[in-house]
């Protein structure tokens, strides 16, 4: 891949004695979607406030496309979008009047058939002409998907922006954002707390707490960092043998049915657990595994603050 | 850096004030209250002080044509007065005021926007209400000869600094200050001599008076209406106080605007 579209370094912000963000650092490459993950008050609206610089940052340096956005704010922001669940737009416009609007900022030529496509791929063409005051939630979140993708940037900051959206169309907004990507080499920032979402669509996420950023990896490889896999097997014969086996292999594990027994143990155990059973012949007849995910991750943080990531 | 040093990139774009005047437009043909602001509060106005002028006439006809004259030139300040502020608000109030910033817009070409549409609004309510009182009331603005159009502007450039300072207001304290939108220009209204001469106020009034360029216009207004000749010493004083206020009214914009950006306040400001 190419030079960062969007480089970060020692961004820090403080609110008197409280830091916000505390000197984190990252890159996005072109075509990269980067999750941003984290508890509430972890920093993560700060910080998504500096990089579209409505808030100064206390120290740091924020780049796009190499130029600093301190410096090149209008040439940076002409090239970059943002879309949140919760902004909103002017209720007492249209749908099309508020989107001109937003071609006239950004200054796009041919809007309004780029408006019409966009809204067509997400199925609000027929509100274009509708006062945004009667919009429902969902057809709000679409419009500000349009207005997101409207000057064809490089890249978009997202924050929650299928919040409110009904599964179906999250499927299309998810869909349309992995073309973009593909088409036009988009860069993503994407900050939700659906983490099927970021799951599916990131290539990479960071773990944002108490203003740092505790951890950078894959979905999966953020997965694995934390707590254990459950295997699950369904067995012939008495406990005996497995409880042995378990027992001296200091496996931590229940028998929530007389012929079932969970087990939890690292992911990479696994294919060993296995053997060792076939080894003290014992017969399994049915095998699943629950593997942690996203969630898991969240929920580990929450509880155990950044140790229960520790493996960075 | 100055404005005319910055890159190209970086300079005002006639596009992006054209598309906040635009959007303006687009407010106003679906928004009954603007609608209101522009025409039927004035009128009201016009209609009470109008009569009262009326009952002057008969006893002190110079009494009369001050009230009146007093009237319209104050109609077009006020309204220049909020075109920043309450364009602002608006935006707040929808929770759309974020998503003009967070585009390459600056807050120099949203206030030139809201100037230039305020701008077309004080036209229209400047046109209509000169009509009404015409018609009902047999004054004509005219009277007061070719130096209309500088008191107009005068007036007009002092209603942008109290707009601009007011929007200043909003961004240091919030949205809990709201008011002062449409409320700051009433606060010098019985300062400046709208519809009196100063001289009959205390000297010490006379003294804070004279700090703002409307007393200067309103007082030369008054002079063109009895004599036909306008005191271009007051004129020109009150273009060098305009140049001031509008100065410092920017200024305290500007200032209010980069520690709301600091403090984190802007992007809270819809909240």
């Amino acid at each position: 891949m190419d030079a960062p579209i969007l480089e970060v370094s020692g961004l820090t912000k403080q609110f008197g004695k409280f830091t916000a963000v505390d000197n984190i650092s990252f890159s996005i490459k072109e075509g990269e979607i980067v999750g941003l993950l984290g508890p509430n008050g972890a920093g993560k609206t700060t910080t998504t406030q500096m990089l579209l610089g409505i808030t100064i940052p206390t120290s740091g340096t924020i780049s796009y496309f190499g130029k600093s956005l301190a410096s090149h704010r209008g040439e940076i922001l002409r090239r970059i979008n943002y879309v949140s669940a919760y902004s909103k737009m002017q209720t007492r416009v249209t749908v099309r009047e508020n989107l001109e609007l937003f071609a006239g900022l950004y200054e796009v030529d041919h809007w309004e058939k780029h408006v019409e496509t966009l809204a067509e791929s997400l199925g609000i063409a027929h509100k274009l002409d509708t006062l945004y005051w009667y919009l429902s939630s969902g057809e709000q979140a679409r419009v500000n998907l349009v207005k997101a993708f409207l000057n064809n940037p490089h890249i978009i900051l997202m924050d929650e922006p299928t919040a409110s959206l009904d599964p179906e169309i999250v499927n299309v907004v998810l869909g349309l954002i992995g073309q973009m990507r593909k088409r036009e080499k988009v860069a993503i920032l994407y900050t939700s707390h659906n983490m099927g979402e970021v799951a599916r669509i990131c290539d990479r996420v960071m773990f944002l707490y108490h203003g740092s950023i505790i951890a950078t990896d894959t979905p999966l490889g953020l997965s694995r960092r934390v707590g254990t896999a459950t295997l699950r097997l369904t067995f012939d014969g008495g406990q005996e043998p497995v409880t042995r086996y378990l027992t001296n292999e200091f496996y931590s594990f229940v028998f929530p049915r007389a012929h079932v027994v969970e087990i939890a143990l690292n992911e990479s155990d696994i294919p060993k657990a296995l053997f060792g059973f076939a080894k003290h012949k014992v017969w399994i007849t049915d095998i699943e595994i629950e593997k942690p995910d996203l969630e898991d991750v969240f929920l580990a943080v929450a509880k155990g603050g950044a140790d229960a990531l520790s493996a960075d | 850096m100055y404005f005319w040093r910055l890159p190209k990139e970086e300079q005002m774009r006639f596009r992006r004030i054209k598309a906040v005047v635009t959007h303006s437009w687009h407010h106003l043909t679906h928004s009954m209250e603007t609608w209101m602001d522009i025409f039927w509060m004035p009128m009201i106005q016009a209609f009470v002080f109008g009569g009262v002028a009326l009952f002057f006439a008969q006893t002190a006809g110079e009494a009369a044509q001050f009230i009146v004259l007093g009237i319209l030139l104050w109609s077009g300040m006020e309204a220049g007065s909020y075109a920043i502020a309450v364009g602002a608000l608006w935006e707040i109030w929808a929770k759309n005021f974020n998503n003009f910033f967070v585009s390459p817009l600056t807050l120099e070409e949203f206030t030139l926007g809201h100037i230039i549409f305020g701008l077309f609004k004080q036209v229209l309510t400047l046109g209509a209400l000169s009509l009404v009182i015409y018609v009902v009331f047999h004054f004509s603005l005219f009277t007061i000869g070719p130096t209309l159009l500088i008191d107009f502007l005068l007036l007009m450039v002092f209603g942008y600094a109290v707009g601009m300072f007011a929007l200043g207001m909003i961004l240091w304290f919030g949205t809990r200050i709201q008011s002062v939108s449409w409320s700051l220009i009433y606060l010098i209204q019985p300062l400046v001599g709208v519809f009196y001469p100063v001289s009959i106020l205390p000297t010490w009034v006379q003294t804070i008076a004279f700090v703002f360029p409307p007393t200067y216009v309103f007082e030369s207004a008054r002079a063109a209406m009895i004599t036909g000749k306008a005191n271009w010493d007051y004129l020109w004083m009150g273009f060098i106080l305009d140049i001031v206020f509008l100065t410092g009214g920017y200024l305290f914009m500007k200032a209010a605007w980069n520690r709301a950006r600091r403090l984190g306040k802007l992007a809270k400001i819809e909240e």
